[in-house]
């Protein structure tokens, strides 16, 4: 066995280190990174352009943001960083190693394998297939493609740094090989693991959030440490600042960066304890990532001078390095204070994470593999750099167009989380994103330009640069000082230790913290939610077949980038789109679709919001129904129409529908007690003062041309861009006829504003009609001054009176009965015996617009299509009973019954929902909860009892921070009686403890008959 | 310790001292790469920052592991 003297003598005598390296492999490798680092940018800029352009390469369904934007975000990891990585280790790994790179050969297959997964990847999420997890979308074929490649890689890589004839094994190779390990084991992890390991969806999201991370975290950065590390000396002509800097930065990293991952779903089901952990160890990699910075720019203490005034190829090389290293600082420090809680409230789901990733992966990366480049082109191509002033362009346009956007985007994050915050309607935040957006593209325009620079001029340098002198190329490469003769690593920077303990015993360690633990809480896997209604534990079916293909559709066309699918308990998200979200909800969710990002509204409540025709409207373009909306057209979820009639959903679309209602259905009928629309101002809205309505009206004009138009249409007769897809038809506003009134007077009399401040604010279930609560309370008044300028009727008639509405009676067994007699005598015609609307054949009836109409059926939850519109809240139908449904067969009551009469109906109409809704509930497996099986279970004594002692207690450390739903709904079963409360949410009877016991009991309970009419039958309508 | 060194503990804290400043400039290269290393040293603000750091996180472990109790 030689020893170490013959071995340095090998080295640098015959074999020169330039011999070390094959430049030609090296120079293939960086012509594609330079293909690459062109292309995927740009990629970028267009997905930009979407933003405030919509229609911006809109009609094609490849170039959709949906499949660009995965095409942008994987092809800057792996085609504008990656490929200049692999290929710098080409050139990197034999000089560290003073050996040639083991099956140096390969390297050629794996370049053209290598462009083979980027160009293959990239046309397939072009095409759809979309595996649904972000940053591992790629189909399989892709991914096993890929890995083969990085496999192949980490054994060349391996094999030379084991056999390396250098004794030293440098800070750059710990990243290096580090790198590759925590990266072939993560890629199982998101690729094998996360989409075919049966698992529900929280231990998805939780093991996703790892993954996410993962590439980020322990392939971006250590492979970017590791060129920053190695070129910036040799570019400075500088020594490394600090051996021990160098150690606490890698094994700071090590240990921490595996846990951080489960930031990104914060305030989500994930168990809170991983959440905790996750924050403080986001906050402790503020140690390595100083230290690394106090290095690098150690290293270039005094050399700033050289490096600034230089303008040779290393002095571009320096600048682009520690312009890195500076944006590392800004956009690390960014990313641990945004894991906190009250950052992450205002931040997260906005382009302030936007900013923190470009701060990150292009800004810090990207620009370290940028100067990487610069160095060793000169060295691989022999030649000098063609332009020094392409470079300094190149620079200052990167400075500045970086620094623009960054700022920009950080700056749109806070702005939209606090309008958000402060309860601003979402579609108003995104429009005051636009103007940012802009400026964004002209940054982004501004960085891609610096790259074309770059770009030409590398290709310059190639073809026209001045060669490099016999006498200055050695010169490049000589070797500045002799080393000691026996120096060794020590065994915290031995190859093996960095293999086994950082690369793979962390990374076990915080998968199982916080992707294992958390899966094995029951929580995360029991189908069961409380229920939003009665607070008791239901079950949650899977899926439909249609709602399955649905979410297939909704994952190929990216709908998950833009919406998520999680409420949060903070910022007031409760209120804007309904309960919490339970981890229960997610069972049958893999992948998951918790998302990142809010460009539109979350959709996780969004079942029942809206009829299935105005989702119809709204896929076909976006912008008839909601002008502001940036949402692209989806003309492919639609039959072939040749231009006639109405578009209609293909197969596609009305699976996507069916999934879309679907959302947020889980938990049972919430909708209906939701007091965003339950508790509106209407009720006490002030007419004195009115005759000012006239000022109202610029702002409501505003207000309709935005929100309203679409359906209503700009003269205000229903016949808007989208209202030939809806159903029923939207209000014809000129025709002065409303359905939902308080006035007495006949069902024609005009509303008051009360009334159409409740219709706004509620909405129609059922219908196109959402509720309007996000907008503020003034923009409402407004713009109900300005819908009565479309009828003559609000200048020559007046609305009538309200009606008055008695004190609420008890709900009694009798007050049912009498209700039920005279709703069989009355109401059943067209009702239906059992309320469900079926009491009349379909199509018997019309309005006063000519459309069919169906009596609503009573049964029926919040949203569902042919149920009660405004609600089962008994003032409501108190009001509709007397006042009758504007233009509908649906008569005024008013006279006819006594108050006492009328309450009595409603109560029975309200016990018809409540029996309903019980049923259902009954059907979701509402029970007596039951203690739940235990954990342990064994017939071996000692193992039974080894469980309870050591696995229980550890399990119930684990729960402890669980999920709060859990615990919140233990509580409510011990509470309360879901009957008692289904009633609570609709009768004021309840609120004043006057509900007859029997009526609450569990079982149906069952009214008795009656003899007596009571009506009088002379005012029956 | 307030005593005074003696010489021959003066001359051995002396000595340590020189090792160790001669240690943090203690320069390593490795040669075929051409890169050159210094032993160097961690500064003591980024000390603090470290002990800081874990003495907060350990703070914030402890009182935010369960979530806060919802009324």
């Amino acid at each position: 066995m030689p020893d170490q003297r013959s071995r340095n003598m090998d080295v640098l005598g015959s074999k020169a280190d330039t011999d070390l390296v094959n430049k030609d492999l090296v120079r293939a490798w960086l012509w594609w990174a330079i293909a690459w680092m062109t292309v995927f940018p740009l990629v970028g800029l267009l997905v930009s352009i979407k933003f405030h352009s919509p229609d911006f390469l809109g009609e094609t369904s490849w170039l959709t943001f949906g499949r660009l934007r995965p095409v942008h975000v994987n092809g800057v990891i792996f085609g504008a960083f990656s490929t200049p990585v692999l290929g710098l280790l080409y050139y990197l790994v034999p000089r560290l190693c003073g050996r040639r790179m083991y099956q140096e050969h390969w390297g050629w297959w794996l370049l053209a394998g290598w462009n083979l997964f980027l160009v293959a990847g990239s046309l397939s999420l072009m095409m759809g297939y979309n595996s649904g997890f972000e940053a591992g979308e790629y189909p399989w074929p892709i991914n096993i493609l890929r890995w083969t490649i990085l496999a192949l890689v980490g054994v060349q890589v391996l094999v030379t740094m084991f056999k390396r004839r250098e004794p030293g094994f440098y800070v750059a190779l710990w990243y290096t090989l580090a790198a590759l390990v925590w990266t072939l084991m993560n890629l199982v992890l998101g690729n094998v693991v996360l989409p075919y390991v049966p698992m529900s969806g929280i231990s998805n999201a939780a093991l996703h959030g790892l993954y996410i991370h993962y590439v980020v975290g322990l392939w971006i950065t250590p492979a970017g440490l590791a060129l920053m590390y190695y070129f910036l000396p040799l570019a400075a002509k500088a020594p490394l600042y600090s051996h021990r800097l160098s150690l606490l930065g890698f094994w700071a990293l090590a240990f921490f960066y595996p846990f951080v991952g489960t930031h990104h779903y914060l305030f989500s089901p994930i168990p809170y304890h991983n959440q905790t952990i996750a924050i403080v160890t986001s906050m402790l990699l503020i140690i390595p990532v100083w230290a690394v910075i106090t290095n690098l720019f150690g290293t270039a203490k005094g050399r700033w001078g050289a490096i600034i005034g230089g303008e040779d190829a290393d002095s571009y090389a320096a600048k682009f390095i520690l312009l890195a290293t500076f944006f590392y600082l800004v956009g690390c420090f960014q990313g641990s204070t945004e894991a906190l809680r009250r950052v992450q409230e205002l931040t997260h789901f906005s382009d302030f994470v936007i900013s923190h990733s470009h701060f990150t992966v292009f800004a810090t990366f990207v620009l370290a593999a940028v100067g990487s480049m610069y160095y060793v082109w000169p060295r691989v191509t022999g030649r000098r750099l063609w332009s020094a002033k392409l470079a300094s362009w190149h620079l200052w346009l990167t400075i500045a167009g970086t620094t623009l956007m960054l700022v920009g985007l950080a700056a749109q994050g806070f702005i939209q989380g606090s309008m958000l915050e402060y309860g601003a309607n979402f579609v108003d935040s995104v429009v005051e994103m636009k103007p940012w957006w802009v400026t964004r593209t002209l940054a982004g325009a501004t960085m891609d330009a610096g790259f074309v620079l770059m770009a030409i001029n590398l290709v310059m340098t190639a073809r026209d640069g001045v060669p490099l002198g016999a006498a200055e190329e050695p010169a490049l490469e000589r070797v500045s000082e002799a080393r000691p003769a026996i120096v060794g690593a020590s065994w915290y920077s031995r190859p093996s230790t960095v293999f086994i303990v950082a690369g793979m015993a962390f990374f076990f360690l915080a998968v199982v913290i916080q992707g294992i633990l958390p899966s094995i809480l029951p929580q995360t896997y029991d189908p069961i939610v409380a229920a939003a209604s009665t607070g008791q534990t239901i079950q949650v079916a899977d899926y439909t077949p249609l709602e399955r293909k649905g979410r297939q559709v909704y994952i190929r066309e990216g709908c998950w980038y833009c919406h998520s699918q999680y409420v949060r308990p903070v910022t007031g998200e409760d209120l804007r789109w309904g309960p919490v979200a339970q981890a229960g909800e997610y069972v049958y969710d893999q992948p998951h679709l918790l998302s990142t990002r809010r460009i539109g509204p979350d959709l996780s409540r969004v079942g029942r919001k809206y009829a299935d025709s105005w989702h119809a409207a709204h896929h076909w373009d976006p912008r008839n129904v909601v002008p502001d909306s940036i949402m692209p057209r989806f003309p492919w979820l639609f039959k072939e129409t040749d231009g006639k009639g109405t578009p209609e959903y293909n197969e596609d679309g009305q699976a996507l529908v069916a999934y879309l209602q679907r959302l947020g259905t889980s938990i049972g009928d919430w909708r209906e007690a939701f007091v965003s629309t339950r508790f509106t101002a209407g009720a006490a809205l002030q007419e004195s003062g009115m005759g000012r309505a006239q000022d109202l009206l610029p702002r409501g004009k505003a207000v309709y041309l935005r929100r309203c138009v679409g359906c209503h249409g700009e003269k205000g007769d229903g016949k808007g861009p989208s209202a030939p897809f809806l159903n029923p038809k939207p209000r014809d506003f000129t025709s002065g006829v409303f359905k939902f009134r308080s006035t007495s007077g006949g069902g024609s009399t005009l509303p008051l504003d009360e009334d159409l401040f409740i219709t706004v604010s509620h909405g129609l279930w059922g219908t196109p009609m959402p509720p309007w609560y996000e907008i503020s309370v003034q923009e409402r008044l407004a713009v109900i001054q300005y819908i009565k300028t479309f009828s003559d009727r609000w200048k020559t008639d007046q609305p009538g009176a309200a009606i008055q509405i008695p004190d609420e009676p008890a709900v009694t067994m009798e007050s049912l009965a009498r209700g039920k007699q005279q709703f069989d005598t009355v109401c059943a015609t067209c009702h239906g015996a059992t309320g469900q609307g079926d009491g009349l054949p379909p199509g018997t009836l019309s309005d006063t617009w000519g459309n069919p109409v169906n009596p609503a059926n009573l049964t029926l939850p919040a949203g569902a299509p042919g149920g009660v519109k405004l609600g089962h809240d008994g003032r409501h139908l108190y009001r509709t009973i007397e006042t009758g449904v504007g233009g509908t067969p649906m008569p005024p009551f008013a006279g006819a019954f006594t108050p006492e009469q009328t309450w009595d109906l409603v109560h029975y109409v309200q016990s018809l929902r409540v029996d309903a809704h019980i049923a259902s509930l009954r059907q979701a497996g509402l029970t007596t909860p039951a203690q739940s099986a235990s954990f342990c279970t064994s017939s071996v004594p000692w193992l039974l009892a080894a469980c309870n002692k050591v696995v229980l207690p550890v399990i119930e450390f684990c729960s402890a921070g669980g999920p709060v739903e859990a615990k919140a709904s233990a509580i409510k079963v011990q509470l309360s009686d879901s009957r008692a409360r289904i009633w609570a949410s609709l009768s004021e009877a309840t609120d004043h403890q006057q509900i007859d016991p029997q009526v609450l009991q569990v079982d149906q309970p069952k009214i008795p008959v009656i003899e007596t009419v009571t009506t009088r039958k002379a005012k029956l309508p | 310790m307030n005593e005074k060194l003696s010489d021959k503990e003066a001359i051995t804290a002396e000595a340590a001292r020189a090792s160790a400043a001669e240690h943090v400039h203690f320069v390593y290269t490795y040669e075929s790469a051409g890169i050159t290393e210094q032993e160097g040293s961690v500064p003591v603000w980024l000390w603090i920052v470290v002990v800081l750091l874990l003495v907060w996180g350990a703070y914030y472990l402890v009182t935010y592991w369960n979530p806060p109790v919802i009324a």
